[in-house]
């Protein structure tokens, strides 16, 4: 019967049924919704890295790292999973991108296609096609060819800004995986560890933690013993080298060294047989010539005797005055005279006288025949000795060109072949020379190698967690705390809602007061009718709950989610729902409704059913504080007095009204600041404090200036350079070690130019020689004053003492600046090896192709990275808007109707005595405006302390939040806030006008 | 031509699916000054004679001519015009808005109308001059519905509507409040309308007009009517 009576109470005002399911439903589904959206986010994620085995470490190494190194991490625990890989970044097509190798551990997700055979490759979804042939020249390849077999997404890379690079523009663009098969590096390039006990614990939580920092902890304790034994391979190796190489050098220096000395040998030997040679042959020419000169002078004397001879012959002729050429016919002409003759004798008596003078002539003539004949004989024996004479003059000419162009040609010969000896010692030299340089290089480079080997560097191991993924932390930091932020809302949201059906009840059970009456005087038991109103209250709620949960569960994770789909390449959100918390929403919503019921329902009790039975006794009327006051209470109108003295007379509705329209506005109010000050961090920090562009990072450390490096970048129009040493340090406050930046400057008076030192109220300071200034959340961190000291420490875990001299205006990350001068003074001898300057985008690669610079990160990588961010948190603002208007909407509307509802007979009264519609609306209305407007200021004010607090709350150690709200979101909060009451108003003006005149006719109930 | 005449007015509800006759045929007349009593047992129909009466409600057929003007043709602001400045309304549970004072209640009438009375007079006028700033909750019953009269008084109407004034009070108070209305209606020439179920009362009026099942089933012109003093129940 009661229950049946609690469904016809349902019936019978349904609105403020449906009203209270409503807020039942908003409540839980706002603070269910955001809690799961946060549990949701974390497990989705957490069993994205469980399912793709995401490392918990990651070790790398400045030397590489081998199969000891994994044997020994192996060594730390059985329940490591240790699995040694390659990788490496090399430029495809303009893109940054690291060659991984596919191993099981950061296993990829497959989007499409298949994985890879020994020439195929995986690539990010959304960069190659399946079927794409990629070539990647690289000598750490065996096969540079590849075809992509399959699209993947990487729990190494959800977030869009993959990390850095040390090639390119700095910036990892992409990802491509190929069997680990096809790495030819001599070393692994890194190890992954994953430890089993942390598989089943909830990635970024405190339990996880645990597990991970043991294992970091041996892992540090691992890290010096593997990277002295590294150092002392590589030590070992790099003198195996030398060593070697000195051998080589020694056996060159035996070998080649013998060969040149017996290569100069033979070619002095070949020169003094030349010589020897030459000499021969001038002697044999002197010889010759002294031959030819004999022979000159003998065929000089027999030509003198010849000449003599035929000088006696001549002077023959002459005596017998004759001519050589009638020799012959004289003897002729004498034989025949003296054959006449003879013949003459013969015939003349031998005793004549004429025979004597005949014979005498005879005689004569004979005597002249054999003078004649003589002379001939002479004149033939000289012709023949003439002959003879030029014969062998001519025999010895032949003979003696014969033995000079013999000797000439010997000469010739030994011309060339001292020429050749020439060009043999040339080639001796040549090579000598040759020989001197090699052993000199060698043994230069042996002694250089022996220098280097000195100065070989420890190698160093950097073990990195998932922390130091971009994504697994931009991931937390950007949705969990972002949660952090909305975690604060609900708890007002269900303060609120609260208020709410409490004051729904309230009115309920005022209204059925004589109901109840009813009920106690007939005898029914109090407990059953506590029961049919706790009934009627369980059904909405229940109602309210069920719905409320559902939106929560799947919607609101879902919309928060989204938010974050657009930065992060990450799988389809899950929802857990998971027990204990769902039902501990339940159980509070139940219990505080029951509560709510209970109390308004005992309160009736008090009373004997007699008095249930009669009307309340109407409020009293009360003269309100002002009235006092006749001054001012004279000059007001009637209505405003009517007006002032209904505000008063219902306290509880004004404190309603106010809790719930400055809760609305605090909300509201939140909303716009959270976005003013996430937004306006960027240009406080970029376009106020830090003004450079670029920071360009050295390839080698730089002592001082270099000129070369000017010259670039002058020449590239990059003027005023700022030399700045810029190292991470760590401080430790609230237990954590936090990082921070150190820059130390070269120029001090160039500082302005980038980076406004200013201090929290906007004056400029300057450095000294004598401390540091530092950043203003770095010094709320530390507890830091100006004169105080604070202490660092550097990578290496080295502590530095240091001493404050300012606190600087900042909103991003924490930084140290310091002039060198005090660097040199605390740390070593300052080496640069960043310069900050400005440098426009376009001239990167020209920067980046010169030798001097290893990296080169722009501000605006920054400012993207926080524009996400604030993309994110302009969702998660608006969120907040919309279901604070929602909560708006509804308390407003609630109010408005339980006023009217409370005032239903003065209301009908006033139509009765004639107010006109708009009069009547006025006339409520006016209290309603005045406790909104006062509601609203309330809590704008309040709006500004909960907006500090929420961000409070959700600073990081590294972002520092301007609490301060804009002009505008306070018009805009007021704008929206009386935008909603105005509607508020509408609406329930028509069900004013709807309020039946007859209603002043009934009795009082 | 009468003050008022009310000529053959029906009103018909629709409760659901069943059409109920709330009244038919419905006609009397009232002349100016005139103390007429409505009288009939409850649901008889006499809240909805009074209700279009004092244009809450419509006839659904007939006329109602008030001071030569037809109110049954009156349109919703024409009608709250009416209720404004002809009609005062004196109610069974008084109706006064607790939150202010006496005096404020007849001037939350009276400052929306074109010749109000003073409101302080008015109040004197009904015997509370004692009494004029106090709560409705610190007067008694009697009290409560004179500054109800007052109100409805100090609108300066040409109607006066009374539903049971007398019906949430003892007699002796009752009595007292008739004494006022009469002596006002008298006095000031003010038409007055007192519905209630009392035949008793009729006793006092002028006029008295019977309703039964919807209609007018009797109406009596007291050539004397009695002195409220002089009635008793």
């Amino acid at each position: 019967m009661i229950f049946k009576n609690s469904l016809r109470k349902i019936k019978k005002s349904l609105g403020r049924f449906l009203s209270l399911i409503f807020i039942v439903m908003l409540g839980s589904a706002f603070f269910s919704g955001i809690r799961e959206a946060a549990t949701d986010m974390i497990k989705t994620m957490d069993e994205y890295y469980d399912e793709t085995s995401l490392m918990d470490y990651k070790i790398i190494s400045t030397m590489g790292l081998t199969a000891g190194d994994v044997e020994s991490i192996k060594e730390i625990s059985s329940d490591l999973i240790v699995v040694p890989s390659y990788s490496f970044d090399i430029l495809l097509d303009g893109d940054v991108t690291r060659i991984h190798a596919i191993t099981e551990i950061n296993k990829v997700n497959l989007v499409s296609g298949s994985m890879p055979n020994d020439n195929e490759c995986l690539v990010e979804d959304g960069t190659y096609n399946i079927g794409d042939k990629i070539v990647i020249d690289s000598d750490n390849l065996k096969v540079k060819e590849y075809t992509v077999s399959g699209t993947v997404t990487s729990s190494l890379y959800t977030y869009k800004s993959k990390g850095i690079s040390s090639i390119g523009d700095g910036k990892l663009d992409t990802f491509i995986y190929i069997p680990i098969d096809n790495f030819d590096i001599e070393y692994y390039t890194e190890i992954y560890i994953i430890d089993k006990n942390s598989v089943d614990k909830t990635s970024y939580l405190d339990d996880y933690k645990v597990v991970i920092n043991t294992l970091e902890n041996k892992l540090k304790e691992l890290k010096p013993i593997r990277e002295t034994i590294r150092y002392e391979e590589i030590l070992k190796e790099a003198m195996d080298i030398i060593n070697e190489a000195e051998e080589k050098l020694l056996n060159e220096k035996e070998t080649n060294g013998k060969k040149l000395e017996d290569a100069l040998k033979e070619l002095d030997e070949n020169k003094q047989k030349i010589e020897d040679g030459y000499d021969e042959l001038d002697n044999g020419k002197k010889e010759l010539d002294k031959t030819n000169k004999e022979m000159e002078r003998t065929f000089n004397d027999a030509n003198s005797k010849l000449e003599s001879a035929k000088k006696e012959y001549n002077n023959a002729l002459k005596k017998y005055n004759l001519k050589e050429s009638e020799l012959e016919s004289n003897l002729n002409l004498l034989n025949e005279q003296i054959t006449n003759l003879n013949n003459l004798l013969n015939t003349l008596d031998p005793s004549s006288e004429e025979y004597l003078t005949y014979s005498t002539q005879l005689k004569i003539l004979e005597e002249n025949k054999t003078n004649l004949e003589l002379l001939i004989n002479t004149k033939e024996e000289l012709i023949k000795q003439e002959e003879e004479l030029n014969k062998n003059i001519d025999l010895w000419n032949t003979e003696f060109a014969k033995q000079a162009s013999i000797i000439n040609e010997k000469y010739d010969e030994l011309d060339e072949a001292s020429k050749e000896l020439e060009d043999g010692y040339k080639e001796y030299e040549e090579n000598y020379n040759k020989y001197i340089e090699e052993i000199t290089k060698a043994e230069n480079e042996i002694n250089d190698a022996k220098e280097e080997l000195n100065n070989i560097e420890k190698p160093k191991w950097y073990l990195l967690s998932r922390e130091d993924n971009s994504g697994y932390t931009n991931f937390y930091e950007s949705a969990v705390k972002i949660d952090a932020i909305a975690a604060v809302f609900p708890i007002f949201f269900m303060l609120v809602v609260f208020l709410m059906s409490l004051n729904t009840m309230t009115r309920m059970i005022e209204e059925e007061r004589g109901e109840i009456g009813t009920y106690v005087s007939l005898g029914i038991n109090k407990f059953k009718i506590v029961l049919s109103y706790l009934f009627y209250v369980l059904i909405a709620t229940s109602i309210g709950l069920s719905i409320g949960l559902s939106i929560g569960y799947a919607y609101v994770p879902h919309i928060l989610y989204s938010v974050y789909k657009a930065n992060f390449v990450i799988p389809e959100l899950k929802t857990y729902a998971e027990v204990i918390p769902c039902v501990s929403i339940i159980l509070v919503t139940i219990s505080l409704m029951v509560v709510v019921t209970l109390l308004t329902v005992l309160k009736d009790f008090k009373y004997v059913p007699a008095a249930l039975l009669r009307p309340e006794a109407p409020k009293k009327g009360k003269k309100v504080l002002l009235e006092k006051i006749k001054f001012i209470w004279k000059r007001l109108s009637f209505t405003w007095k009517v007006t002032i003295r209904n505000l008063f007379r219902y306290k509880k509705r004004i404190i309603m009204t106010l809790l719930g329209i400055s809760g609305c506005t605090a909300l509201l109010l939140t909303g716009f600041g959270i976005r003013d000050s996430v937004s306006s961090l960027v240009s406080l920090q970029y376009d106020k404090i830090h003004l450079y562009d670029t920071m360009l990072i050295l390839n080698d450390e730089q002592t001082t200036i270099n000129e070369d490096i000017n010259k670039v970048l002058n020449d590239n129009n990059i003027n005023n350079l700022l030399y700045t040493h810029m190292e991470t340090f760590t401080f430790n406050a609230d237990n954590k070690n936090i990082d921070t930046y150190l820059l130390a400057f070269e120029d001090l008076s160039l500082v302005d130019n980038y980076i406004k030192i200013n201090d929290l109220n906007g004056n400029k300071l300057e450095l000294s020689d004598n401390g540091i200034i530092i950043t203003s959340k770095m010094a709320e961190l530390l507890d830091a004053s100006v004169g105080k000291s604070i202490s660092i420490r550097n990578s290496e875990n080295e502590l530095f003492i240091l001493k404050v001299e300012g606190i600087c205006e900042n909103y991003v990350n924490s930084y140290i600046y310091m002039s060198s001068n005090y660097y040199n003074k605390i740390f070593n001898e300052i080496t640069y090896n960043t310069i900050i300057t400005n440098v426009s985008e376009s001239l990167a690669t020209t920067l980046m192709d010169t030798e001097y610079f290893s990296n080169i990160q722009f501000t605006t990588d920054s400012l993207d990275v926080f524009n996400d961010i604030i993309s994110g948190m302009n969702n998660i603002v608006y969120l907040i808007i919309i279901s604070s208007s929602l909560l708006t909407v509804i308390v407003l509307y609630n109010l408005t109707t339980i006023n009217i509802n409370e005032r239903k007979r003065e209301i009908a009264t006033l139509k009765v005595l004639g107010f006109k519609d708009r009069e009547v609306s006025t006339y409520v209305y006016r209290e309603t405006l005045i406790l909104t407007s006062l509601g609203i200021i309330i809590g704008l004010v309040l709006g500004v302390i909960l907006n500090s607090f929420v961000l409070t709350i959700a600073e990081t150690d590294e972002i520092l939040f301007v609490k301060n709200i804009n002009k505008l979101s306070f018009v805009y909060t007021f704008l929206i806030m009386i935008f909603f009451t105005v509607l508020v108003q509408v609406v329930t003006h028509f069900s004013l006008k709807k309020i039946d005149m007859i209603e002043s006719l009934k009795s009082v109930e | 031509m009468a003050y008022i005449e009310v000529k053959k007015i029906s009103k018909t509800y629709k409760m659901g699916e069943v059409l109920i006759k709330a009244i038919e045929d419905i006609s009397f007349e009232i002349e100016k000054g005139e103390l007429v009593v409505i009288l009939g047992p409850s649901g008889a129909g006499k809240t909805t004679v009074l209700n279009i009466l004092g244009g809450m409600d419509t006839t659904d057929s007939g006329s109602i001519i008030i001071d030569g003007k037809d109110i049954s043709k009156y349109n919703k602001k024409q009608l709250t015009n009416y209720r404004r400045y002809d009609i005062g309304f004196v109610f069974q549970f008084y109706n006064l808005v607790g939150n202010l004072t006496a005096l404020e209640n007849v001037s939350l009438a009276s400052q929306i109308c074109k010749k109000p009375k003073d409101s302080e007079e008015t109040l004197k006028s009904v015997g509370l001059e004692d009494r004029i700033n106090h709560f409705p909750a610190q007067l008694s019953g009697g009290e409560q519905q004179r500054v109800s009269i007052a109100r409805a008084l100090a609108k300066n109407p040409k109607l006066l509507l009374c539903d049971e004034p007398t019906g949430a009070l003892d007699s002796k108070t009752g009595k007292l409040i008739l004494e006022l209305l009469q002596k006002t209606c008298h006095k000031s020439k003010m038409t007055t309308i007192i519905i209630t179920h009392n035949a008793i009362i009729s006793d006092i009026a002028d006029k008295v007009i019977k309703i039964k099942n919807g209609t007018v089933k009797d109406i009596i012109i007291n050539e004397h009517p009695k002195l409220v003093e002089e009635i008793d129940w």
